[in-house]
């Protein structure tokens, strides 16, 4: 964490160094932002009523993208405790292939979560569309992701799919590329240990280097 | 030089000029064609020529004391064609006299008025003529010095030939003024009709007027016959005296290439449209699916029908929309590098060609030569 906390520093130093203005056009789309979600969960175990709890999950989310090579890469971090108790961690890792606007994205996840499963691992995959609105500093962007377990158990893999949802806003301020953004993430998701529906209001802070 | 100054002085001296003076001054001629000396023989001024005759007949019903006669005869001799000025100054002299007679040697009535009129004429054409000694007397000297003393004239003594050389190839003409007046120097093209003011001076009584041949954009002298015009007009009085001279200028002007105009139609926009339309478009949509996400896409369990939808999300869909409108209000349209680029790249070479063309124009127009002969001054 702290060493993730430097890099994002050393990003934005980097950043005033050049007299950075977040209209001047980078040779890659580099975001990095600190989030906090804050998750209200249902879970309904095989055979069982559904349990709802909300979850505080703070952590980092890293994307970079070359709009000429139209390749990149996204990572995900996020931790937070559930009731006080039991921990919960989201890994995540994603390639990007298309442009900043418009880019497909395929990875893997992993979450340890106390109530449902210790380590669930699953795959990813969908798209992310990004509108920046000219000079202004908005950006409203629209993800969809597809979700399978890695372990199915036997169970076709059609019944285990799941999906992602997510929609934001963002400014980033003109003098320099720090950037809000206010979004809402609903994720859907049946693995063989039960169905789960997280409905999140993500906010956060970062630095976003435009192309 | 020194002929023109006297003449100046002559011009502003007071009527109590002597002869002397005046017949030092009389070699001092506005005009290139030379004035008529007053002592001169009558057949002289005319050469010879029908108004000639009519000069020397007019001078010798003077002699006569036939008043009426000589009248008659100087109007006709001042109604024909081709004139020299210094025949014009001597046929309204012959007039003035004519219509102010010597009491003590006629009985005929005098016309001041009339006398005046042509004495103030005679001035006009020639601030410093003297009266012929053969009608002088001492009644019509005196109206004459007074006639002089009231009335506006300038001199100018242009020479009888100019070479003038592009734009700055200039030619002068020197004008002298009897008192601070505007002076401006134009020709007059008789072909077209044409007129052009080469320069001008505002109360001066002494002005050095310049002419070209070319301004840069066009010929002010084209080879054809021309009428140089110098109009002096009394600054304080407003009285005006205009001093006309025959000219023919002989040059072939150059041609000149007309620059390309700009492209204006060529040139892209530097900045993208304003984003009203996609921020409203794009707000609306991710904004209802924000809505529609939490509502409807939903897995069929005992989740959605237990748990009503998140109205966070809601919140975050209207926000987005305002957010969209926003963005599309803010923006001012996103810079576009390559159509600027393309446009500096398009005035640039506009520029270079304008250049190139201007620079060969300024060479033809700075080889331009016109040749300028003075034919004389128009009578008046």
């Amino acid at each position: 964490m702290k060493r993730f906390t430097g890099a994002v520093v050393a990003l934005a130093s980097l950043a005033l160094s050049r007299s950075a203005a977040a209209q001047r056009a980078w040779p890659v789309d580099l975001q990095a932002v600190a989030t906090n979600s804050s998750i209200r969960q249902q879970i309904v175990p095989l055979g069982a009523e559904n349990v709802g709890s909300s979850i505080s999950l703070r952590g980092y989310e890293a994307s970079l993208i070359g709009p000429s090579s139209g390749f990149g890469l996204y990572g995900r971090y996020s931790a937070g405790e559930v009731g006080g108790a039991s921990k919960r961690q989201l890994l995540e890792g994603r390639v990007l292939i298309g442009s900043p606007q418009f880019r497909l994205e395929v990875g893997y996840a992993e979450r340890r979560h106390a109530l449902v499963d210790s380590s669930l691992q699953y795959l990813r995959g969908g798209f992310t569309t990004t509108t920046n609105l000219g000079t202004s500093g908005i950006a409203i962007r629209f993800r969809a992701i597809g979700t399978m377990p890695v372990k199915r158990d036997g169970v076709p893999f059609n019944q285990h799919l799941g999906w992602e949802g997510e929609t934001n806003v963002s400014y980033t301020w003109p003098r320099f590329p720090v950037f809000a953004q206010l979004g809402y993430r609903i994720e859907s998701m049946r693995h063989p240990t039960g169905d789960e529906e997280q409905s999140s209001l993500v906010m956060g802070v970062g630095l976003w280097l435009k192309p | 030089m020194r002929t023109f100054l006297a003449g100046l002085c002559l011009l502003i001296m007071t009527p109590a000029v002597n002869a002397a003076a005046q017949a030092t001054a009389d070699s001092a001629r506005r005009s290139p064609a030379p004035a008529v000396d007053a002592t001169a023989a009558p057949g002289a001024s005319g050469s010879g020529t029908a108004v000639g005759d009519l000069i020397a007949a007019t001078r010798n019903a003077l002699n006569d004391l036939k008043y009426r006669d000589a009248i008659e005869l100087a109007h006709e001799a001042l109604i024909q064609k081709r004139l020299r000025r210094s025949q014009s100054v001597l046929i309204v002299q012959l007039l003035g006299a004519a219509f102010y007679p010597d009491p003590d040697e006629s009985n005929a009535t005098a016309n001041v008025d009339s006398a005046t009129y042509y004495l103030r004429r005679a001035v006009r054409l020639q601030p410093d003529a003297v009266l012929p000694e053969d009608i002088r007397w001492r009644g019509l000297d005196s109206l004459y010095q007074s006639v002089r003393a009231n009335t506006f004239a300038a001199l100018a003594q242009p020479a009888g030939e100019y070479a003038l050389t592009g734009v700055d190839g200039r030619a002068f003409i020197e004008v002298i003024s009897a008192r601070p007046a505007n002076i401006w120097l134009r020709s007059l093209n008789r072909r077209e009709g044409t007129a052009v003011v080469h320069d001008s001076v505002r109360g001066a009584t002494r002005a050095r007027l310049a002419m070209r041949a070319h301004d840069g954009q066009r010929p002010l002298f084209i080879a054809g016959e021309y009428e140089l015009q110098i109009v002096v007009v009394d600054a304080t009085t407003r009285n005006s005296d205009t001093l006309r001279y025959s000219a023919i200028a002989f040059g072939v002007p150059p041609v000149l290439e007309i620059p390309p105009e700009f492209p204006a139609r060529a040139i892209q926009p530097e900045r993208a449209r304003r984003a009203i339309a996609s921020g409203v478009v794009a707000g609306a949509l991710v904004g209802s699916l924000s809505v529609a996400m939490a509502r409807y896409a939903r897995h069929d369990n005992a989740i959605s029908a237990n748990v009503s939808p998140d109205a966070r999300a809601t919140t975050v869909g209207v926000l987005t929309l305002l957010g969209g409108i926003a963005g599309g209000i803010l923006d001012r349209g996103k810079p576009l590098p390559e159509n600027a680029r393309a446009n500096a790249e398009l005035r640039a070479n506009h520029a270079q060609t304008v250049a190139a063309i201007e620079n060969a124009n300024r060479k033809k127009v700075g080889d331009y030569k016109v040749e300028l002969r003075i034919d004389g001054e128009v009578a008046r």
